[in-house]
């Protein structure tokens, strides 16, 4: 998980993510690092502040093909799109 | 993928839930059944996508979590969000001991604090605490004419509340093992084997929890 440095997570973040995420999504997401790492950088690349939460909340969405991740958040109006995730970054299940 | 896994797990799920279980199939591929059988017994609902990856835990653990929660009254917990079923209920247990130990309130009718169920937020937590406070929930020193594996040992034993017997077995156990070449970890895994046959993952994340809270390191083979 130490890709995830790459993305301002810090040692305590990444501690806390290998607690909370089942050995088998954690095996996943070795498997898959350069898809993640690519919607990763694609989140944080839009400017939404929240999109460490949204990946330890929502690892699974990660897992999307990245035209279909970035398809997901694209088909919304930049601006309130950001400002609708910094504010409450859990509606990102609903997007 | 089996559908019919797709259709039990998300049946229930309002609209706007089944409406994106598509992007959430990679993690639906990779269920256990046996474990949605364990969150039935224990009427445990999953109501969205995102909540999904707990069954992809063994049955087993999931089984050892909800049963202990059970017993101690806090199954609430898991229907209140049912992804703090990932976090080890060891940590959760030990968390609210000191929570206990110090008079700091965890439940409210608003239900179960996160900080039961997170290390930063525990810290967060304790960071405001009294010193004295703090002394109550810091782990004792290490006792030096005892060894580590002991130690650790009486700990876990302590946390699972585990009956008479079983404690002298395990004991009984364990000093059986002390002249042999394995590491501490090793010779735990073995002892805690005797309660616990098929489930080493959650083990050894037991262990380790357990000698990171007591600034245990591994030790290999005999002391010379």
């Amino acid at each position: 998980m130490k890709f995830l440095e790459k993305y301002d997570f810090n040692s305590e973040d990444i501690e806390e993510f290998i607690n909370i995420t089942p050995k088998k999504m954690m095996d996943k997401i070795k498997d898959n690092q350069e898809l993640i790492e690519a919607n990763l950088s694609f989140l944080k690349g839009l400017g939404i502040k929240t999109f460490k939460e949204i990946f330890f909340d929502f690892p699974a969405i990660f897992f999307m093909d990245n035209s279909n991740f970035q398809e997901k958040f694209n088909k919304y109006v930049k601006e309130s799109l950001i400002e609708r995730l910094n504010e409450n970054y859990k509606v990102v299940e609903y997007l | 993928m089996k559908i019919d896994i797709v259709k039990r797990v998300a049946g229930n799920f309002k609209q706007r839930d089944k409406d994106h279980v598509a992007e959430f199939l990679p993690v639906y591929d990779l269920i256990n059944e046996e474990s949605v059988n364990v969150l039935d017994k224990y009427k445990v609902t999953l109501t969205r996508n995102s909540q999904v990856d707990v069954l992809t835990q063994d049955a087993k653990t999931l089984e050892q979590t909800l049963s202990l929660a059970s017993k101690m009254n806090f199954l609430d917990a898991y229907n209140e969000n049912p992804r703090r079923l990932n976090i080890l209920v060891a940590d959760v247990i030990k968390r609210m001991s000191k929570c206990d130990a110090i008079g700091i309130p965890y439940k409210t009718d608003k239900g179960y604090a996160n900080f039961l169920f997170s290390e930063k937020l525990f810290k967060e937590m304790t960071s405001s605490l009294t010193s004295e406070q703090k002394k109550i929930i810091t782990p004792p020193s290490l006792d030096e004419s005892k060894p580590n594996e002991e130690q650790v040992l009486d700990a876990i034993v302590t946390k699972f509340d585990f009956p008479q017997d079983v404690v002298i077995k395990l004991k009984n156990k364990l000093e059986e093992l002390k002249e042999q070449d394995l590491s501490l970890k090793e010779k735990l895994m073995q002892t805690l084997a005797i309660v616990n046959p098929s489930d080493m993952e959650f083990l050894e994340k037991t262990i380790n929890s357990t000698m990171e809270e007591m600034n245990i390191k591994e030790e290999k083979g005999l002391v010379a």
